[in-house]
C-alpha cells in the first residue's frame, strides 16, 4: 500500500511539473516516463497508480497554466483561455485559478469514480462482441475520427491512409513481413511511443521554438486567498455549468480520437448557449461563468477517454495511447476483457486519478507562488530538457540506433503534417486500428467465408460466399457499417460541421 | 538551431551514461510474454552476477531476425546472452534461420508446458471446432487434430490433414487477449494458454474445463512425463481415454518433434560457444534458482516447472536432436503449410 501511495504522489509532482510548461502536456509526460516502463514490470499495478495519477495532475496543472499565461498547456486546455487568461490580466488571476481548481477537482473525481468504479459491469457488455463486431466498431472508429476531426474530406482521407499504411507496416495474420522494405526492424511494426514521439511530442516542442514562446504569469495577489476563495464560490454558484461541462467533456472523450481539444470548446459553446441574458462581463473578456463552462470538461475527458482504451484497445486520445503502450511495456494487457474482472486494476487506476486529481489541487493552492516562478524559466531551457529525455526514452524500446533513425523520419513528418494541418488524431486512431481491423477481418472471413485463408488471392477460389450470408445473424455488426457509412456521408454533404483538430 | 543542437548533445550524454554491462537480447517487442519473463530474470539475475544484466530488444517477424542477429553480429561479445522462446525452437526446425543452438553453449532453460481447454461438456468426436492459431502453436493445433480425429487409417499426415478440413477452422492472426475473448463468448472452441495464465485467465470463466497438457519431457529418463501442476492431463492419457488407444502415426512423430523443440526450451538463455563468461553465468542462475524471492517472482509469472542448467545443455540438446528424423520433420513442414498455411521449408542441413 505504502508504494500505491508513494508511486502516486510522484506521479502528481512529475504530471504537474510537466503540465505548468507551457506547450507540453500529458503526452509528453508520459512519453517521458516510458523508459520506466521495465521497472513496474514485478508489479504492473503501482505503474498503473503512478500512470493515472500523472494523467490526472498533468491535465489540471495544464489549465492552470494556461490561464495564467494564455499560453495552452496542450490543445485540451485552449477554451480555457478564453475567459481565463484576461480575468488574470485584470488582476483576478487567484479567483480564475479558484474556479479552476474547484472545477477540475469535482469533475476528475466525480467522472473518475462513475467511470472506473463501473468498469467491471461494462465486461457484460464485451462478451456480446464478436470477430464481426468488433470489425463494425474498428470502421466506425476510422469514419468517426477521419471524418469529425477534420473539415477537409480530402486532408481526412490523406491521414486514414497514411495511418493505415504505418499500422499495416509489420507482419501479416501468418507472419510475414509486410511494407517493410527490407528493413528488419520494421518487420514489428512502427512501435507506438516512436510514433506518438514523433507526430506530437517533437512537433509541438519544436513548434515552442519557432513561436519564439515566452511565458510570463501576473505577480501572487495580495488578496490571494481571499480571491482564491472567490474562485471556489463561483463554482458553487453556477454548479450547473460546472456539471455540464464536465457531462459534455465525459461524452466527447469517448469517441475515438476525438476526445482532445473538442469537449472543451464544446462545453464552452454549450456554455455561451446556456447564458443568453446580457453580462456583466461579456464571454471572452473575463467572465467566470465561461471558464466554470469549460475547465471541467478536460478532467471529465481525460476519464472517458481511457475507457475505449481499456474496452477495445482504441486510444480516444493521444495519451490514452501512450497509457496503452507503458501498459503493454510492463506486460499488462489493455484491452482486454479479463482486465475489467481484475479488481486490482480497476482500483489502482481509480485511485492514481482521485489521487492525482485531489493532490495537484492541493498542491497548487499552496504552491502558487513557485508555480509563477517556474513559469519565469525561459522556454528554451525546459523544451532542451524535454527533447532530451524523449529521445532517450525512444532508445529504451529497442536499445538500438533504429529507434533514434525512426523518432527522426517521423519527427520531420509530424512538423509537416502538423503545418499542413492533417489530422494527427485520426493517422493515430487509423494506426492504431490498422492492426485490428486486419486481425478481426482475417478473423471474420475464416470465421464466415473461408475455411482457411491465406494472404494473397490464390485463395479466392475458396470463398464459400453462401457462408457469407450467416453474418447477417451479427445486427451490430451491420448497424455499425451503417453507421461509418452516415457519418462520411454526412461529412461530404455538411463539411462546415466537421472539427479541424489536428 | 543551436539550442535544438544543445538537446541532441544532451541526449547523446544521457544515452551515454546508460551502457549495458550483460545485455540479454530479446527477439521480441517489450510487453511480450517472453520480454516481460526477459525482464523479470535479468532484474534477478542481476543480484548475482558482478555486473548488471540490462535487456535489449530487437522485434521482427515471428521474432526470428534478433536471434539471427545475435548468430550473425552479437554472439562474439562475451557480455551478450540471447534470451529464446519455444517459437524460435520450432523456427529453427521449419523457417528459413541463421541461428543454430548446436552453436551456442546453454545457460539455462525452463522446462515448460502449454495448456489447452475446451467449452465443459464439448464432444471431441462431432462438429467443426473453430481454433485460433498462430506462429509457436504448431504442435497444439496437431494434438487436437488427433483428439478431434482420433486413429487415422495408418496414421499418416494426408489422412489427418482429411479429416482436419472438415473437422477444424484454423484462424490465424488472432493475438493473446482476443483468444480468450473469443474463447469466452464461444465464437472459438478451443484455449491455449501458458500454465500461468491458465490460471490466471480460466478460473472464473464458467463452463470451460482444462482438455489436455503436454507434459514435461524427463531429461533423465528421456520420456514424456505428467506436468506435476496437472496430473492426470498429458496428451497422450487424454488421447488414450477418449479413443482406446496410444496415439500413433506419422503425425503423432512429427508433434513429439515440435512439441519437444518447443516446451523444453520454452524460455532459455544461450550464449556463443567458449564464451569465457559461461561458467560465471551460470553460477550466477544456480544462484538465483535457489533464491526463493527470485524464483517466486519468476514462477508467478512463468508456473513452477524444472530448469535445466547449463551443463545439462549438451545432454538436452543430444535428446532433441534424436527427435529429428526426416520423415518426422517432413511430415511437420507439410503439415505446417497445408494444415495453417505457414510458409514452412525443409531443412535437409538439420539431419546432418
Amino acid at each position: 500500500m505504502l508504494d500505491y501511495v508513494l508511486w502516486a504522489m510522484l506521479g502528481t509532482l512529475y504530471g504537474m511539473l510537466v503540465g505548468i510548461i507551457p506547450i507540453a502536456g500529458v503526452t509528453t509526460a508520459l512519453i517521458t516516463v516510458f523508459s520506466m516502463g521495465s521497472y513496474f514490470m514485478a508489479d504492473p499495478y503501482v505503474g498503473l497508480v503512478f500512470l493515472t495519477a500523472i494523467v490526472a495532475s498533468c491535465a489540471s496543472a495544464d489549465s492552470y497554466t494556461s490561464i495564467l499565461t494564455g499560453i495552452p498547456g496542450a490543445s485540451t486546455t485552449a477554451a480555457c483561455v478564453i475567459d481565463g487568461y484576461p480575468m488574470a490580466k485584470r488582476g483576478e488571476a487567484a479567483r480564475a485559478m479558484g474556479i479552476a481548481i474547484a472545477d477540475s477537482t469535482f469533475n476528475g473525481v466525480l467522472y473518475a469514480l462513475l467511470a472506473f468504479m463501473l468498469l467491471p459491469y461494462y465486461g457484460k457488455i464485451i462478451v456480446l462482441f464478436g470477430r464481426p463486431e468488433f470489425l463494425g466498431f474498428m470502421m466506425m472508429a476510422l469514419a468517426c475520427v477521419g471524418f469529425v476531426a477534420s473539415k477537409n474530406v480530402f486532408l481526412s482521407i490523406i491521414a486514414i491512409a497514411f495511418g493505415l499504411f504505418l499500422g499495416f507496416i509489420g507482419q501479416d495474420s501468418v507472419g510475414n513481413a509486410r511494407f517493410a522494405f527490407g528493413w528488419e526492424y520494421l518487420e514489428n511494426g512502427v512501435s507506438m511511443i516512436v510514433l506518438l514521439s514523433g507526430l506530437f511530442g517533437i512537433p509541438e516542442l519544436v513548434d515552442g521554438f519557432r513561436q519564439k514562446l515566452k511565458s510570463a504569469a501576473p505577480p501572487m495577489p495580495a488578496d490571494y486567498w481571499k480571491q482564491l476563495f472567490q474562485g471556489f464560490n463561483d463554482a458553487r454558484t453556477h454548479w450547473r455549468d460546472m456539471v455540464r461541462g464536465g457531462f459534455i467533456g465525459f461524452v466527447t472523450g469517448l469517441l475515438p480520437g476525438v476526445g482532445g481539444a473538442v469537449g472543451d470548446f464544446l462545453a464552452y459553446g454549450a456554455t455561451k448557449a446556456a447564458h443568453k441574458e446580457k453580462q456583466e462581463i461579456p464571454f471572452g473578456e473575463g467572465n467566470p461563468i465561461g471558464l466554470i463552462g469549460c475547465e471541467g470538461a478536460n478532467n471529465a475527458q481525460k476519464v472517458s477517454s481511457m475507457i475505449p482504451a481499456v474496452l477495445f484497445a482504441i486510444p480516444a486520445a493521444p495519451f490514452a495511447a501512450m497509457v496503452m503502450a507503458i501498459c503493454m511495456y510492463f506486460g499488462m494487457e489493455i484491452g482486454r476483457p479479463s482486465l475489467l474482472t481484475d479488481t486490482n486494476f480497476t482500483t489502482s487506476i481509480a485511485f492514481g486519478y482521485i489521487f492525482g486529481t485531489i493532490g495537484v489541487a492541493l498542491l497548487s493552492i499552496f504552491l502558487y507562488k513557485w508555480i509563477i516562478k517556474i513559469l519565469e524559466v525561459p522556454y528554451w531551457i525546459y523544451a532542451t530538457v524535454i527533447i532530451a529525455v524523449i529521445i532517450y526514452a525512444n532508445m529504451q524500446y529497442t536499445q538500438g540506433w533504429e529507434d533514434l533513425a525512426l523518432l527522426g523520419i517521423l519527427s520531420a513528418v509530424g512538423v509537416v503534417l502538423k503545418h499542413f494541418k492533417v489530422s494527427r488524431p485520426a493517422i493515430l486512431v487509423a494506426y492504431v486500428v490498422a492492426f485490428k481491423i486486419d486481425e478481426y477481418f482475417v478473423a471474420t472471413l475464416q470465421l464466415y467465408g473461408y475455411k482457411q485463408w491465406k494472404p494473397g488471392l490464390e485463395s479466392m477460389a475458396d470463398f464459400r460466399w453462401f457462408e457469407l450470408f450467416s453474418i447477417t445473424n451479427h445486427p451490430l455488426f451491420l448497424l455499425s457499417i451503417a453507421v461509418s457509412v452516415g457519418i462520411i456521408i454526412n461529412s461530404i454533404v455538411r463539411k462546415d460541421k466537421g472539427i479541424d483538430y489536428v | 538551431m543551436k539550442k535544438l543542437l544543445i538537446t541532441l548533445l544532451a541526449s547523446a550524454g544521457i544515452m551515454g551514461a546508460a551502457q549495458a554491462d550483460y545485455t540479454l537480447i530479446v527477439p521480441q517487442e517489450p510487453g511480450k510474454g517472453t520480454s516481460v519473463w526477459a525482464g523479470i530474470v535479468a532484474k534477478n539475475l542481476s543480484k548475482f552476477t558482478d555486473e548488471p544484466v540490462v535487456i535489449r530488444h530487437i522485434p521482427g517477424a515471428r521474432d526470428i531476425p534478433g536471434f539471427n542477429k545475435f548468430h550473425n553480429e552479437l554472439r562474439t561479445d562475451d557480455k551478450t546472452i540471447m534470451v529464446a522462446h519455444g517459437g524460435n525452437g520450432v523456427s529453427f526446425l521449419l523457417d528459413k534461420v541463421d541461428y543454430n543452438y548446436f552453436e551456442y553453449d546453454l545457460i539455462g532453460s525452463n522446462n515448460n508446458d502449454i495448456v489447452l481447454g475446451k467449452h465443459a461438456g464439448a464432444d471431441e468426436k462431432t462438429g467443426n471446432w473453430k481454433i485460433a492459431g498462430g506462429s509457436g502453436f504448431e504442435p497444439d493445433g496437431a494434438a487436437v487434430a488427433m483428439l478431434l480425429c482420433g486413429p487415422q487409417g495408418t496414421g499418416t499426415v494426408a489422412e489427418y490433414l482429411k479429416c482436419w478440413r472438415e473437422r477444424a477452422s484454423w484462424i490465424n492472426g488472432v493475438s493473446g487477449g482476443e483468444k480468450r475473448l473469443g474463447f469466452k463468448n464461444k465464437e472459438f472452441d478451443v484455449a491455449r494458454e501458458s500454465p500461468a495464465a491458465w490460471l490466471k485467465f480460466y478460473k472464473d470463466i464458467e463452463a470451460n474445463e482444462l482438455w489436455f497438457t503436454h507434459g514435461i519431457l524427463d531429461l533423465a529418463n528421456k520420456k514424456q512425463i505428467a506436468d506435476q501442476n496437472f496430473p492426470g492431463t498429458q496428451f497422450e492419457d487424454v488421447y488414450k481415454r477418449l479413443w482406446g488407444v496410444a496415439p500413433s502415426g506419422d503425425l503423432y512423430n512429427a508433434y513429439r518433434l515440435t512439441r519437444n523443440w518447443r516446451d523444453v526450451i520454452q524460455k532459455s538463455l544461450w550464449v556463443n560457444k567458449g564464451n569465457p563468461n559461461t561458467s560465471k553465468l551460470r553460477t550466477a542462475l544456480k544462484k538465483m534458482l535457489a533464491d526463493p524471492e527470485s524464483m517466486a517472482e519468476i514462477n508467478k509469472l512463468a508456473g513452477n516447472y524444472p530448469w535445466i542448467v547449463g551443463d545439462e545443455g549438451p545432454a538436452m540438446l543430444a535428446l532433441l536432436k534424436s527427435l529429428i528424423t526426416e520423415k518426422a520433420l517432413r511430415d511437420a513442414v507439410t503439415w505446417n503449410q497445408e494444415a495453417y498455411g505457414f510458409p514452412s521449408v525443409f531443412k535437409p542441413e538439420l539431419l546432418k
